[in-house]
């Protein structure tokens, strides 16, 4: 749980914390989700605190004072993945929306993060995000170079 | 110093400050695995501003709807 720790700062934390409790709602309010679909504050909380935890670990292990935005991007879609802030209730009419809805939320908050125009990205590698986060082990920092390369990809740059 | 960390620190000063000196340890340890993992050409040290994320989620919201609720359709249940 949130504490005091050598590798973040709590204001940090908070300030994530709130931006993307506004992301979720902006999410909320444009993806048809409705009134079955809702955010636990503590889990997000606790979403922000592994984000910096895990990040803030990955930088003093390899020496590197500054993430860019490509692993900030990863490390916090995985653990959106991982954590799952968003709960549904039980009621008859689940559909995939519900079921899929943190999964939506981690990419559309992770790839917010990117100098990208997410309308360019086509449906297939929408799929193809959605399986990976759902099915696989994400590893953040191989994950970061599929998120550099997308960028690139998508502004017409050279690897 | 060359680093670029550091361009804006001397090497005196890098190694009269307890900090500095213990990351730029970590640098020289870690030179050689970084070059090969290539984490420095990603690297671009920017810092996320919290306020413009939020204001780059309301204009990229519409955009991202439309093709992801394709995207969910396409996937079978």
């Amino acid at each position: 749980m949130v504490q005091e720790n050598t590798f973040f700062n709590n204001d940090d934390v908070l300030k994530r914390f709130h931006s993307l409790m506004e992301v979720f709602k902006i999410a909320h309010g444009k993806l048809g989700w409705d009134d079955n679909i809702t955010i636990n504050d503590a889990l997000l909380l606790e979403v922000a605190a592994a984000y910096y935890r895990d990040m803030n670990c990955y930088k003093e292990s390899n020496g590197t004072l500054i993430g860019d935005r490509y692993k900030k991007a990863a490390f916090l879609i995985k653990w959106i993945a991982k954590i799952k802030p968003i709960q549904v209730a039980y009621f008859q009419g689940i559909t995939k929306n519900h079921l899929l809805s943190n999964t939506v939320f981690a990419i559309f908050a992770g790839l917010n993060m990117l100098e990208i125009n997410m309308k360019n990205i086509s449906i297939r590698y929408y799929t193809h995000l959605i399986y990976f986060i759902e099915y696989r082990n994400i590893s953040a920092l191989q994950f970061a170079t599929q998120l550099y390369l997308l960028e690139r990809a998508l502004n017409k740059k050279l690897p | 110093m060359t680093n670029r960390y550091f361009k804006n620190f001397t090497m005196a000063e890098v190694l009269n400050n307890e900090q500095l000196k213990e990351k730029y340890a970590y640098l020289l340890r870690n030179e050689e695995v970084r070059e090969l993992c290539c984490w420095n050409l990603t690297n671009t040290g920017e810092k996320l501003d919290d306020e413009a994320y939020v204001i780059k989620a309301k204009q990229s919201i519409e955009d991202f709807a439309e093709i992801i609720n394709e995207a969910i359709d396409s996937i079978s249940s």
